[in-house]
Order: C-alpha cells, then sequence, then structure tokens
C-alpha cells in the first residue's frame, strides 16, 4: 500500500515541476532554518552538563537588600567557601575561584596574555576536569602551582611534558605546573586557561570582610536533594555573622546558570539566555510554519487537478482513511526529501550561521539526538503541512466531480486566504521589527554618553604598572598621544560597586550602591569626561584622601555632595574628601536614562591599565605601533596588547545586535518562502481561471485589465495582512522598547515602509504569472475548457 | 440482486429545488444486463450514483443483495462498493500518473489484495480485454478504445457482482464502441449483473431489458430478450 503511495507521490511531483520545486525549497528552507537553531538550542540548553555529576554542582550566590529592592550578585566574599564547607555536612567540597582576564604568562621565550582563574584545590574535585597530565589531588597542591589547558601548555611547551616547568604569571610571581587539563568544553559557563593556586592570590582572611563579594563560590553537594535544606539555612547565614552585610546567599544549579540568569528582586525572572532561546525557537517554528503553509496552498489549490484522481480512487474502494494515509504520506514524502536537502544545506551553511551569529558551538552533527531532531522536523513538518490538505482533498464527493468532470471553482479560498494573510502578517512583523531594533541600536549607538569613545585605546593586560611616570611623558612626548592616564576601568568597563559609603545625613538603613573605581590624574581630560566643579587628581601624591563623584551621587549627598563634602568608607577605615564633581555619563547600562553614583578614588600605586587617547590620525597603525614600542621598551618583559574603546562600547550592544541580525535573516526568509507560496498560487489561480480570462478578453478585456484582476485579490490579501502584522508588530516592538531607558519610538513611517515594500513584493511576485496568463490566447484556452 | 422502492433524490439549493429522481422503483436479477435511456438531465447518472453507492437518497428503499443500503454511511458504502460494484465510464477516468497496470491493480490495492494474487488477478483481466501489450503504458499514451478496455478491466478485475457502466462508449467510435459492448455481453454472459446508461439505440440493444426514464421517472420497461437462467 505504501509502495503505491510513495509511487504516486513521486509521480506527481515529477508530473507538476513547479509545484515540486516551489514546495521542495520552501520545506528545504524551513527546516534547515529549524534544524540549525535546534543546534543552537542544543548547545545552550547543554551548558555544564558536561561536568560529570552536575545536578549536584551550585554556585554560591548573593541577594542584597538596596532601598528595599533585592538584588543579586554572583559574587561572594572569600570567606564564604570555607565557611559554609565547614558548617554544613550536605557540602561535599566548596571552592573560590577569582576570574582574571588577559593576564601575561611568560617564559623566557614566550609570552601570551590569556584569561584565567585564581582557585581553591576543591575547584578540581567539583569539576571533574580531563587531566591530561597531573590529577586532581596534586594539582593545586603548593601554593606556586598552576594547572594550564592543553591548549596553554602547548603554546609554552609544545607537545611535551609540562608538569615541573616553570613560567611567570602576570610578570611577577613563577608558578610551576602542577598539571595539565583538557580545555574547558565549548559549553561550559567559564573559560578559563590556567588556574592558578588561590593561596597566591594574596587573601588575608582575617582582614576581609562579608561586604566584599568579589570571587565565586562553587559548591558541591552529597546530594542535589539537599540544596532545599541547605538554602534555607544559608539565607542568614552571612547577617548572622555580620548584621549590617545584609547579604544573603543561596546555592543556585549551575545547570540554570546559563539560560536563566536573570533575577529581579531576589527572584529568578525566567530571563536571561533562556529569552533569546525562545526568540530563535519561536521564530525557527514560524519559517517552518510558512512553509507548511505554501505545501497547504499549494496542494489545495492543485485540487482541481487531482480532484478526477481522488474521485476515481473513492469509486474503486478508497475510503476517507485509505486517501488521508495517501495525502500524509504524499507530503512526508515531499518533507522527506526537503528534510534530505536542509541537512546537506545545514552542514554547509552551519559555518556560516555560527560565524554571522557569533556563536561558540562546537557540533558533532550524526549523533542521536540530532537524528532524533532530524526526524521529529521531517514528522513535525509531515504533520503541518499534510493535515489540512490530507482532509481537504480526502473529502471530495466523488459523484459530484465525476457528473461535473471538473468543477470550475476552486473550495477551500476562505482557508488559504487566511493562511496567506498569516504568512504576509508574520512577514510584515519580522520585517518593521528588523527596522525598529536596527534604529534602537543605531539611536543608542549614536547618544552623547558623556566620554569621548573614539581614538581611545586601553591596555588589556593588567600588570601592576611601575615607571608610569616615565611612560607617560614618553607617550606624551611621542607626538602620536594626546592624552595618558592609568586605573582601573574605562568609562564602559566600572565592574566594582558596593553599598559600603557614609556620609553626614545619610539614612543609614538605605542602602546605596554606587559603583567605584581607582584612577590616576588625567583620567577625566583622557575619556573627555567634563569635570563640573572642583579639580582633577593631583600627582603630588597629596590626594590619597580625595574622591571625585558624579552628579548623580552628588545629588544623593545632598549638602555633602559638593567640594569639599566628606565621604566614609565602612567602619571608618578611610576618610575621603571631594575634590571634584563630574558631569554624569553613561558607564553601566549604555541604555540607561539617569547615571548611577559613582565614586573615582586616587590610587597612586595600583594602576592595572593604561589609557591612552590618540591624535587625529589617517593611519591608526602608526601611532599604535609608535605607543607599543615605547612600551615594550620601558616594559621590556610584557608585550603592549591593547583595545579600543569604541569597539567595547559596540560591544556592549552584543545581544541587540544578534537579534538584529536573527530578525533580518528570519524576515528574508519568510519574505523568499511567503513569495515561492504565492508565486506557485498565484500560478494556479492564473491556470483555474483560464475559461474566465478568455471569455472576459473575448468579450475585449485588455491585457491590463486581466492582470488588474488577477493582481488585485492578492494586494488585498497584503492589506489585510498588513492591517494584522502592523498593529501586533508596534505592540510587540513597544513592549521590547520598553526594556531600555533611553530609546526611540516607533514611527509611522517604518510601518508604511515595511507595507508599501511587502506590497510591491507581492506585486512583483505575481504580476509575471498574471501577465502571462492575460496574454494568452483566449480561443486556445476555451477550446481546452 | 437489486430492489429499488420508491427512490427519490432531490437536489436543493438556496433558491432552486430539483427533483432528480422521483418515486423510482425497479429490480434488476442476478446476472440481468439492463439499460436505463432517457435525455439528459432525466435522473439517469443520478440513478446510477446512487446505485454504485457513491451519493445517497432521500428516501424510499434500495436493497442490494437483500440488504437496505439506502441509509449506509459512507464508511459502509466505500466498504460494499469496493467489494462488488465496478464502474465504467464514457470519459474512462483513468488516473494520468498511473501506468495501465497499475490502474487495474488499484480496485485490488484498495481490497488489501497480496501483492502476489494482484499479480495474478491484474494479468488475467488486461489478458482478457487484450491491453496486455500496453501494460506499462499511461493513459495518455493509449488511444480512446485502449483507454476503454483498461477502464473495463478495472472494472471487472475484482470480479464483481455488478458492473456499473455510465454511457461506456459516448467517447468512442462504432468500432471502439461495438468492442466494447462484446466485452460487457461477455462478462454479462459470463454471471455479471450489469446496468448501463446510454443514449444509444444500438447499444442498448445489447441488454436484456430497457427502462426509459424522463423527469426522474420511468416511463416505460422493455423486455428485449428472457434471461437465460438466473444465477445463484
Amino acid at each position: 500500500m505504501f509502495k503505491h503511495y510513495f509511487k504516486t507521490a513521486w509521480r506527481n511531483l515529477k508530473a507538476d515541476k513547479l509545484f515540486s520545486v516551489l514546495n521542495i525549497t520552501g520545506l528545504s528552507i524551513g527546516i534547515a532554518a529549524a534544524l540549525l537553531i535546534f543546534i543552537w538550542v542544543e548547545s545552550e540548553y547543554n551548558y555544564n552538563k558536561k561536568f560529570s555529576k552536575h545536578d549536584d554542582i551550585f554556585l554560591a550566590e548573593n541577594t542584597h537588600v538596596f532601598n528595599g529592592q533585592n538584588v543579586t550578585y554572583k559574587t561572594t566574599s572569600p570567606l564564604l567557601a570555607p565557611e559554609i564547607k565547614q558548617q554544613f555536612p550536605q557540602i561535599k567540597y566548596a571552592a573560590r575561584s577569582v576570574f582574571y582576564p588577559n593576564i601575561l604568562l611568560s617564559t623566557t621565550n614566550d609570552k601570551i596574555y590569556k584569561d584565567g582563574a585564581y582557585a581553591d584545590a576543591d575547584f578540581f574535585k567539583i569539576f571533574n576536569l580531563q587531566f591530561v597530565e597531573g590529577s586532581a589531588g596534586s594539582a593545586l597542591k603548593n601554593i606556586n602551582d598552576i594547572v594550564l589547558t592543553q591548549s596553554t601548555a602547548k603554546v609554552f611547551f609544545g607537545n611535551g611534558n609540562a608538569v615541573g616547568k616553570t613560567l611567570k604569571l602576570n610578570n611577577g610571581v613563577l608558578c610551576n605546573v602542577s598539571a595539565v587539563i583538557k580545555d574547558f568544553p565549548l559549553t561550559s559557563s567559564f573559560q578559563y586557561n590556567w588556574i592558578a593556586n588561590f593561596k597566591s592570590f594574596g587573601v588575608d582572611l582575617t582582614k576581609e570582610t562579608w561586604t566584599d563579594n568579589y570571587l565565586e563560590t562553587y559548591v558541591k553537594l552529597n546530594s542535589a536533594k539537599d540544596v532545599f535544606a541547605v538554602n534555607q539555612t544559608l539565607k542568614d547565614f552571612i547577617v548572622k555573622r555580620d548584621k549590617e552585610a545584609n547579604a544573603h546567599p543561596f546555592l543556585y544549579s549551575i545547570r540554570k546558570l546559563h539560560l536563566y540568569s536573570s533575577f529581579v528582586d531576589g527572584k529568578v525572572t525566567g530571563n536571561g539566555n533562556i529569552k533569546y532561546v525562545r526568540m530563535f525557537a519561536v521564530a525557527a517554528f514560524i519559517i517552518l510554519l510558512i512553509a507548511c503553509i505554501n505545501f497547504m496552498n499549494l496542494s489545495t489549490a492543485r485540487s482541481l487537478k487531482r480532484s478526477k484522481e481522488i474521485s476515481v480512487r473513492k469509486v474503486f474502494g478508497a475510503d476517507k482513511k485509505s486517501l488521508l494515509l495517501q495525502f500524509f504520506s504524499e507530503a512526508f514524502f515531499c518533507s522527506a526529501l526537503a528534510t534530505a536537502f536542509a541537512v546537506v544545506a545545514v552542514v554547509l551553511f552551519f559555518p556560516f550561521f555560527k560565524q554571522l551569529m557569533q556563536l561558540s558551538i562546537d557540533v558533532h552533527y550524526f549523533t542521536f539526538t540530532h537524528i532524533a531532531a532530524v526526524i521529529l522536523t521531517l514528522l513535525i513538518c509531515t504533520l503541518l503541512a499534510g493535515a489540512y490538505p490530507a482532509l481537504y482533498l480526502s473529502s471530495f464527493d466523488p459523484a459530484q466531480i465525476l457528473r461535473k468532470q471538473h468543477s470550475s471553482r476552486l473550495g477551500g479560498g476562505f482557508i488559504r486566504k487566511g493562511l496567506v494573510v498569516f504568512q504576509f502578517a508574520t512577514c510584515i512583523i519580522l520585517l518593521i521589527a528588523t527596522i525598529v531594533i536596527h534604529r534602537q541600536i543605531a539611536y543608542t549607538q549614536k547618544r552623547n554618553v558623556g566620554f569621548q569613545k573614539n581614538n581611545v585605546i586601553y591596555t588589556t593586560g593588567s600588570d601592576y604598572l611601575k615607571s608610569t611616570d616615565l611612560l607617560k611623558n614618553k607617550l606624551l612626548s611621542s607626538g602620536v598621544v594626546k592624552n595618558v592616564s592609568f586605573g582601573y576601568g574605562t568609562p564602559i568597563g566600572i565592574y566594582n560597586s558596593g553599598s559600603g559609603f557614609y556620609w553626614e545625613g545619610k539614612d543609614v538603613s538605605k542602602n546605596i550602591d554606587i559603583a567605584n573605581t581607582e584612577i590616576s590624574s588625567d583620567y577625566f581630560s583622557t575619556f573627555g569626561i567634563q569635570l563640573l566643579t572642583g579639580r582633577d587628581f593631583l600627582n603630588d601624591g597629596k590626594d590619597s584622601n580625595s574622591v571625585v563623584i558624579n552628579q548623580a551621587l552628588a545629588d544623593i549627598m545632598g549638602n555633602e555632595g559638593r567640594i569639599g563634602g566628606r565621604l566614609y568608607s565602612k567602619g571608618g577605615s578611610s576618610n575621603a574628601i571631594i575634590t571634584g564633581i563630574v558631569k554624569d555619563f553613561v558607564f553601566d547600562d549604555m541604555n540607561a536614562v539617569k547615571s548611577k553614583p559613582l565614586v573615582y578614588r586616587f590610587d597612586k600605586e595600583h594602576y592595572g591599565q593604561i589609557f591612552i587617547s590618540l591624535k587625529e590620525s589617517h593611519n591608526i597603525s602608526q601611532p599604535i605601533a609608535t605607543i607599543k614600542k615605547i612600551y615594550e621598551k620601558i616594559y621590556p618583559s610584557s608585550s603592549f596588547a591593547y583595545k579600543f574603546l569604541d569597539e567595547d562600547f559596540k560591544a556592549t550592544f552584543e545581544q541587540e545586535v544578534l537579534v538584529n541580525k536573527l530578525s533580518a535573516l528570519f524576515g528574508v526568509l519568510a519574505v523568499f518562502v511567503s513569495c515561492l507560496g504565492l508565486f506557485g498560487l498565484s500560478s494556479f489561480m492564473a491556470e483555474a481561471r483560464k475559461k474566465e480570462i478568455g471569455i472576459r478578453k473575448v468579450l475585449g478585456a485588455s491585457v491590463f485589465s486581466v492582470t488588474k484582476l488577477l493582481t488585485k485579490d492578492y494586494l488585498k490579501l497584503v492589506v489585510a495582512a498588513a492591517f494584522v502584522g502592523a498593529p501586533v508588530a508596534w505592540m510587540l516592538m513597544n513592549s521590547w522598547l520598553n526594556g531600555y531607558g533611553y530609546r526611540i519610538h516607533i514611527e509611522v513611517w517604518e510601518i508604511a515602509t515595511v507595507i508599501v515594500l511587502s506590497l510591491l513584493i507581492a506585486l512583483v511576485t505575481v504580476a509575471s504569472q498574471a501577465i502571462r496568463a492575460a496574454r494568452g490566447n483566449p480561443v486556445k484556452s476555451l477550446k481546452t475548457e | 440482486m437489486i430492489k429499488i422502492t420508491n427512490l427519490e433524490k432531490i437536489y436543493r439549493t438556496d433558491l432552486v429545488e430539483t427533483v432528480a429522481l422521483n418515486k423510482m422503483s425497479f429490480d434488476v436479477r442476478k446476472g440481468e444486463f439492463v439499460a436505463i435511456m432517457g435525455p439528459s438531465g432525466c435522473g439517469k447518472s443520478t440513478l446510477l450514483n446512487i446505485l454504485g453507492l457513491l451519493d445517497d437518497c432521500n428516501g424510499g428503499s434500495f436493497l442490494f443483495d437483500g440488504i437496505e443500503v439506502a441509509k449506509f454511511n459512507e464508511q459502509k458504502r466505500a466498504d460494499l462498493r469496493k467489494k462488488n460494484i465496478g464502474f465504467v465510464f464514457q470519459s474512462f477516468n483513468l488516473i494520468d500518473e498511473l501506468t495501465t497496470y497499475e490502474n487495474v491493480e488499484l480496485p485490488l490495492i484498495y481490497n488489501n489484495v497480496k501483492a502476489a494474487d494482484r499479480k495474478v488477478l491484474v494479468e488475467e483481466a488486461l489478458d482478457k480485454m487484450q491491453i496486455m501489450h500496453r501494460r506499462n503504458h499511461y493513459p495518455q499514451q493509449l488511444s480512446g478504445g485502449q483507454q476503454q478496455r483498461v477502464a473495463v478491466a478495472r472494472a471487472v478485475v475484482n470480479n464483481p457482482k455488478l458492473i456499473l457502466a455510465d454511457e461506456p462508449t459516448g467517447n468512442l467510435d462504432s468500432h471502439n464502441g461495438n468492442e466494447v459492448m462484446d466485452m460487457l455481453t461477455t462478462l454479462n454472459g459470463q454471471g455479471t449483473t450489469i446496468i448501463m446508461v446510454t443514449h444509444s439505440e444500438h447499444d442498448a440493444q445489447y441488454a436484456h431489458r430497457i427502462i426509459r426514464m424522463l423527469d426522474g421517472e420511468k416511463v416505460t420497461e422493455n423486455i428485449l430478450r428472457e434471461l437465460d437462467y438466473v444465477h445463484n
């Protein structure tokens, strides 16, 4: 029976090449899109699942209360790990880990900047990493031990043994390579290239407090079931030890870390990367649905051609079930061919997709999950595409069809029109979304953020710099540099914040989160940050107790927010005088309307970065080469690694850009697949109305009037789609924009442009078929009828 | 074999009600060859569709082999039809995408006949209709006469009790038309009951009996020759 069905399906495909090409192309695109997204979604869901017993591994997060609002941070105090390991029998291992980006690793011959971390030895017991050399037991036994990943070890020691050899970390301590591990899986939340002993990080636990939250605490429980009980007790664990700490830690599964990372008011929101996973998945399903709609519409439109066949089958014994089976078999056959093409397309285009979406995924195509996904997509596609045509075609009344031979009217019109409206409404939504997202990104990128983004570079390594005056003088006299300053964090990269600041008249019941960092003099002029009142730090050493604050903090501080006002840190360990107030600039969230409060402290000793604003130059490589030469002469053991500030700025829009690319890609695909369907439909309809066109022409209709007649029905559908799609797009995009403080408003012209564009595309698609039909010889069409 | 009593069929639209069959009654014995004649629109094809269980009636009784089938649902009608009735149409109604062999095989597939048995039965039918040499040709590669032979082969392959023929020679020249009529007569001689709708007085002469219709009613009934014997 199935052999017969497949044979018929194959012959039908061969007999109607236009139908077949349109359907298979559309379905292939839909299925390929679905499979590409599946691979990505799968990798997102697999984050941190390559570690064995990942269910038992947790990150301790901290909920702080600021102004009655709960804010959750992933960082904790260094006191937490040793303390909870001791107090909770359910905790098997606990390890601290401090992430250090771009640290210089060097041997006599090689130097390279790599991300890494300082961690406790328990880290290797929590995360079951694969050891190439050494073992978890011996990994970080001695204070100066370091563990390298295989690819890092290869840079220094080739394929030979690395254990027992030494390298310099951050131009300081000589570390002993105690083990080599395989590189972290790409689907790991952290990508360390080296792990040094936490003991060498220089933490003095006697001086640490529960309010200094700057590192991550990972925990492995005896059983994941214990997490509820542990969290119950953990909630007040810190407050019991320090009433003012105001932090409430809890264990959060590493499985959820990647997808569900967003907390609002202390509760997980279900946002984070899952938002994008859902968005991608919905987009893929929509493309698949649009392709399936083509199949439905073209199949039912073709019913004229197949009505005789269906009737004959019914007359000779086919019941509804066997006809349903036949049409599902045809949908399956078509989908299977499309799936085969889609699989080839996925393999060919995945690298392009990966690059376009900037995804870091390592794909093994032929896994059980992937094969299951292909089969599942095929079945979904068969059901989606096949159900309506099967029900529609199998319900034909053979007596009626055989009596009238061919019915000249085509049934199912209302549903078919509804489906075309759905397709084009989706296209309109995606295109409006593309334009709105693009404009929002451009709008924010062009905003005056209050500091200079262009022509500013900074070093990415965080060597503790000495001879800064010498470097500064040499750079300034090089002729290529406008300004030089030092410190931690560009205006885009200020990550420290805390509530431990006090002033006269502060309401102590309110915790205010204040960003803070250390800088040298000339920082403000390097970044073009406007000083409203007071002065910059002076380089004469007298400013060790001075701070510069921003206007936002000055406003919060009230009377004390003035030059000469005083700012204390918790416990009175520091007592600073405000010497300057800078104009607010955007530094944390580039989409924020208001600036967060910020304190700049002067620190002449501990600089991690050099900030350089360059003079205008046509050829940027020239001044960079000059700077590199000067830098490497003064710091011969370092290499000059730098980044452009404007690149960092652009990088803050990564997620928006990704969504924009996605909406553009899927918008174009949706339009293309919809147009394939519209083309097929208009061609079938022109065929079905051949006799009518013939009669009209005999009665004097011109080619133009016939073309208009055949075209206007489709344009009406696109207009209907605009009525459906535009309000939906407006609502969706407005709700998306509501997430941004600094935002655009959707303009009527954006919606109008998309509608006109859709109409034009639809017109071009159907006009060719309409003109062909209108120019046909009426005698011929009337004779064949 | 067939007994219809006061059979009614009415087509209704919003504006018009058309009586296609008006209290029609007659019976057909097993092995009989009955021709139904009448002008266009008199209800011949409607009657044939009801007799072939393709359409339902609005009133009256329809006994098929003693079973009342007038109220059968679509599934039951389809079951009864595929086991007992073969059709021959004026316009052949072969499926263009299937070869001669596959067109003839179709009723056997829907009757769940095993592949090996199907092969024997199809070849036998093609042989009988002398169209075996065209077994791999598609309908559009055959002449009208050849297409109707295939259609007759398809109608008989399942060895049905009843063949319903709707103007089987209407699209054929006289030579091919006579050949088809000879085939139907031969089949009838072998015991198959045949009901044929026709406009052709010549073709009607092949039947045992002619029923003439007008405006949905039986007007006359002529017996041309007696049934030799009643098949059991």
